[in-house]
């Protein structure tokens, strides 16, 4: 049955549009992976685009990828991205800053039913703060599957709510096939909250697309010297040393102007600032910038300046420096890994360190010593590229889909030898319960009733680009209507 | 080795170069590689205070002493319940103790010679004549405001408030006693009074509660920067004074309170100091950077 | 027709009929499983096992009566509003769709979509319950707007069709819908 309802969904006319990259290619192991994070567009930030630009190379790849993640307000359901990427946005209820709340158990029928009809052979999680991405982790080892987790910030070890959290992380990845870090500093970090064997922790950074960050110097006013912040406006992103910079420096240098864009409860302290030297002209706020506005603010500037108090891997200033920006930042977290020593200059996380270090670079730009805009874009495009991080990627599924998943005896015995007698024991017991939840379901609806979901993307792909093809007609309709 | 061949964006040929913790450079390793040098900038229990034993309990002392002010109200309140203490004799006695205490007060200050702001006698003199004629003025009204309220209740409130006023103290930095533990220890001291028999009653407790609660700590606090070697004399004084004095009217508080002053000032550090040797703090790159210096000068 | 075993989205037996009734008009019908006795028996046994229990400990014979009318009634509510026979879906080139749907008591409701309101016939999938299933269903337009969908009508909502059943009455409706 399951054979003939293939052979009737996919007719060989529609198989034309994923051929040609796969017959090109010597047919490697593909892989039908599955992207769960609580964060995904609409929501704008680091983890929504490194989910987005991966799972786009990895179709390019021949992999088959859908990501899943919960409803934003009105948009639920089933959507498709730019080639056929398929988005199931999930109804399930938000708690706190855009994660879900978890019981461990009722998202099983939603994610089974998922990866059931996706026949998903990898899950992959991302973000330690996304409390569907663990929940989905759970889920995937009881029904057998492989797991992979990408950890995207770095947490401390000294207050109580970090206690419990990385008690959560290490009962989520003790029995986790592989972890992906975005940087040295936060793969020791990782191996430390959660008493990782180093072995199964690899390092594949961010990457940014260079062709959207060209520097273009003629948008630079050659009278001033600007330098340029583009970060949310919060504490952890040291907004508190910029306001300590920003009349230190005003008052030196005359011609030296801020362009600072991002929004946030730290607003309030540049606007002190600026209303206090009366630095109105001189300090501009731009507010909240969309991801396609970025590069328009970063060419206007001479300098970019990241006062992060702790950062996993600093987007940021690579974008600033695609840009063809000199960058200033702060020695914290994996910063110092990111970019060559001459390309950056690394401060203490101090107002005077880093307005000494601003001003070596302002005195640079006077001599006229800085390398051109368009030598430090061709020196960074090629770091950091989105094409190596699905390679990269790509390795690790490899390396997953050959590793056994542990059957439930010895699941629950890795628990209990990982996690401590109290959580571990706990944890055991769900993994029991989640397993009769599984079980329960398995014969209420059984998989063989399930449908089997058309491949959009993948080495069977039905995407092909146009209004008259099914797939976009079914992504228009998902668009109107969708029911819970 | 066989999973490191399987890793990393190059086939690893052998580690003829050292491997560099940094992102941007394409290195030989694959991409799980743990170096020798991985955790290297760990560091372990940085900037730990060792603590000695008998300096911690000249420390819990203090904790001890404030235990014991609060037994010596609760005493005194007992006295006056059962009219063993008449009200004029504990009014004069609290004088007496409020103008030595005072007088102590502004030696040590001037000894100190802290110029920021001196407060002037008379001003001293005035807040005192305003909080007295205020409390026996409405010594009456207090008096009859928990008239409508059981006993039970009465004293079930002032002990959870007299203890909220004993978890809240600010033992580190006693100056002035921060506003819950004294507002606290205040409305105890309203409810237990208003269940004396007359109103000088009621105003003779309340003035020694402001004594006890809000002054002695402020004096405490100046004896503690100035003179710490009768300090602890003093801390001791106390206690034994609370101890006693709880024992002449119940001996078995007398003995629960002072098993409570041992753990608090011997058992408790000792604890402290044995604990200490377990004590495993992580720290790293990864660590939030925190700002120390003071920035908001920009501001102000 | 009917050679193809179909299941509906929780495994139990449908049956599809095309009925071709001229190039331009054919209809499709997909028909639930009747009424089970064994099933209503188990309810009716239910209800009045507890009856009964109630009864034992109240004793007020209130209860049983009660219980019957409510077995009784519930019945007849029933298969009149929720259990579905069959329904079926008329497409007629140029002229346009009629959707009806028939209950088990009898009664038959009846919708008609004229062509020129329809913009196309899709297979879409959506979250139901605690399940993601595919479904039929017809997208309307505003003749105002030719370009944008303005609302969508889903067709077999009771009795919910696998993807292969679909898959089927959509390529006939296409085919039809391409002709005109």
């Amino acid at each position: 049955m399951g054979q003939r309802r293939r052979a009737v969904t996919n007719p060989s006319s529609r198989r034309v549009s994923g051929a040609p990259a796969d017959v090109a290619r010597v047919p490697s192991r593909k892989h039908n992976i599955c992207m769960v994070s609580d964060f995904f567009y609409p929501n704008m930030g680091g983890v929504e685009s490194h989910i987005y630009q991966l799972s786009q190379c990895l179709i390019e790849k021949g992999h088959k990828v859908v990501i899943v993640t919960h409803a934003y307000g009105r948009r639920k359901g089933v959507r498709y991205l730019t080639n056929g990427l398929k988005v199931y946005y999930l109804p399930l209820q938000v708690m706190y800053n855009q994660s879900t709340a978890t019981t461990c158990f009722h998202s099983l029928p939603l994610l089974r039913c998922v990866f059931v009809r996706e026949r998903i052979t990898v899950v992959h999680a991302h973000s330690s703060f996304s409390a569907m991405g663990h929940d989905a982790l759970f889920h995937a080892k009881t029904m057998g599957l492989n797991t992979v987790f990408t950890d995207h910030s770095l947490f401390g070890f000294a207050d109580v709510s970090s206690v419990l959290t990385n008690k959560l992380l290490t009962v989520s990845l003790c029995d986790t096939n592989h972890i992906v870090c975005v940087s040295y500093t936060s793969k020791e970090n990782t191996v430390l909250r959660a008493a990782l064997d180093p072995k199964i922790v690899s390092v594949i950074p961010n990457a940014v697309d260079p062709t959207d960050f060209t520097p273009d110097p003629s948008q630079r006013l050659d009278d001033r010297i600007t330098i340029v912040v583009i970060s949310r406006l919060v504490y952890r992103k040291g907004i508190d040393l910029l306001g300590g910079i920003i009349p230190e420096l005003c008052l030196k240098h005359p011609d030296l102007h801020f362009l600072i864009g991002g929004e946030g409860p730290k607003r309030i302290v540049l606007e002190e600032v600026r209303e206090k030297y009366q630095l109105h002209d001189r300090v501009r706020l731009l507010g909240a910038l969309e991801h396609k506005d970025v590069r328009g603010v970063l060419v206007q500037g001479h300098i970019f300046l990241n006062t992060s108090l702790t950062e996993a891997f600093c987007m940021a200033i690579v974008e600033g420096a695609s840009c063809g920006l000199q960058v200033v930042s702060t020695r914290v977290g994996g910063i110092p890994e990111v970019l060559p020593n001459d390309l950056i200059t690394l401060c203490e996380p101090t107002v005077r360190s880093l307005c000494a270090g601003l001003e070596a670079v302002i005195a640079q730009h006077r001599s006229g010593s800085v390398p051109s805009p368009a030598s430090v874009h061709a020196r960074v495009r090629s770091l950091y590229t989105w094409r190596n991080v699905a390679e990269r990627t790509e390795k690790v599924y490899d390396r997953v889909s050959g590793e056994e998943v542990l059957p439930l005896d010895r699941r629950l015995r890795r628990l209990r030898a990982y996690c401590g007698p109290v959580a571990g024991t706990i944890f055991a017991l769900f993994a029991v319960l989640d397993f009769l939840l599984l079980l329960f379901l398995q014969w209420l609806v059984p998989d063989r009733v399930m449908d089997v979901a058309m491949d959009a993307t993948g080495p069977h792909g039905l995407w092909r680009p146009g209004p008259s093809s099914k797939v976009s007609g079914t992504k228009r309709a998902a668009e109107k209507d969708s029911s819970s | 080795m066989s999973v490191v061949r399987v890793m990393g964006p190059d086939s690893a040929p052998g580690p003829a170069v050292p491997w560099r913790k940094v992102l941007w450079e394409r290195q030989p390793f694959p991409d799980n590689y743990v170096d020798q040098r991985f955790l290297e900038e760990l560091r372990r229990n940085e900037g730990i205070r060792q603590y000695r034993y008998w300096a911690v309990v000249k420390e819990a002392g203090f904790v001890g002493q404030q235990l014991s002010c609060v037994a010596i109200f609760i005493t005194l309140w007992l006295y006056m319940e059962q009219g063993l203490l008449s009200p004029e004799r504990l009014l004069l006695t609290s004088l007496v103790c409020a103008l030595l205490g005072y007088g102590l007060h502004q030696a040590l200050t001037s000894q100190m010679e802290s110029g920021c702001e001196l407060r002037t006698r008379l001003a001293d003199l005035q807040s005192a004549t305003i909080f007295l004629s205020f409390t026996f003025g409405f010594s009456p009204v207090l008096k009859t405001l928990t008239e409508s309220v059981s006993t039970d209740t009465v004293y079930a409130m002032s002990a959870v408030m007299l203890l909220a006023h004993l978890v809240s103290f600010p033992y580190a930095h006693p100056s002035t006693p921060g506003s819950l533990s004294l507002n606290a220890a205040l409305f105890a001291s309203v409810c237990l009074a208003s269940r004396l028999p007359g109103a000088l009653h009621t105003f003779a407790m309340l003035s020694c509660a402001l004594l006890v609660f809000a002054m002695w700590p402020c004096l405490l606090q100046r004896l503690r920067e100035n003179a710490p070697s009768q300090f602890t004399g003093l801390c001791v004084g106390v206690c034994i004074g609370g101890v006693g004095g709880l024992g002449s009217q119940s001996p078995g508080g007398a003995v629960l309170l002072a098993l409570a002053l041992g753990s608090v000032t011997l058992l408790c550090p000792l604890l402290l100091v044995m604990l200490q040797r377990h004590k495993d703090n992580i720290q790293g790159p990864w660590d939030e950077a925190e700002i120390h210096e003071d920035i908001s000068h920009f501001l102000h | 027709m009917e050679d193809e075993a179909f299941t509906d989205i929780n495994g139990k037996a449908i049956s599809l009929d095309c009925q071709s009734h001229s190039g331009l008009c054919r209809e499709f019908t997909v028909s639930s499983p009747k009424v089970s006795v064994g099933k209503v028996m188990v309810y009716t046994c239910c209800v009045w096992l507890l009856a009964y229990t109630v009864f034992f400990f109240t004793e007020n014979t209130a209860v049983l009566s009660s219980a019957i009318l409510i077995t009784l009634l519930g019945m007849m509510l029933h298969i009149h509003f929720v259990k579905v026979d069959h329904e079926s879906l008329l497409v007629i080139g140029s002229l346009g769709i009629q959707v009806s749907s028939s209950y088990a008591s009898g009664r038959e409701t009846t919708k008609f979509i004229e062509m020129s309101k329809i913009k196309d016939i899709v297979i879409n999938e959506a979250i139901y319950m605690h399940q993601i299933i595919y479904y039929l269903c017809v997208l309307l337009k505003d003749p105002s707007e030719p370009d944008a969908v303005s609302s969508v009508v889903p067709l077999f909502q009771s009795s919910k069709p696998r993807l292969n059943c679909l898959v089927k009455v959509y390529k006939s409706c296409q085919e039809i819908l391409s002709k005109c």
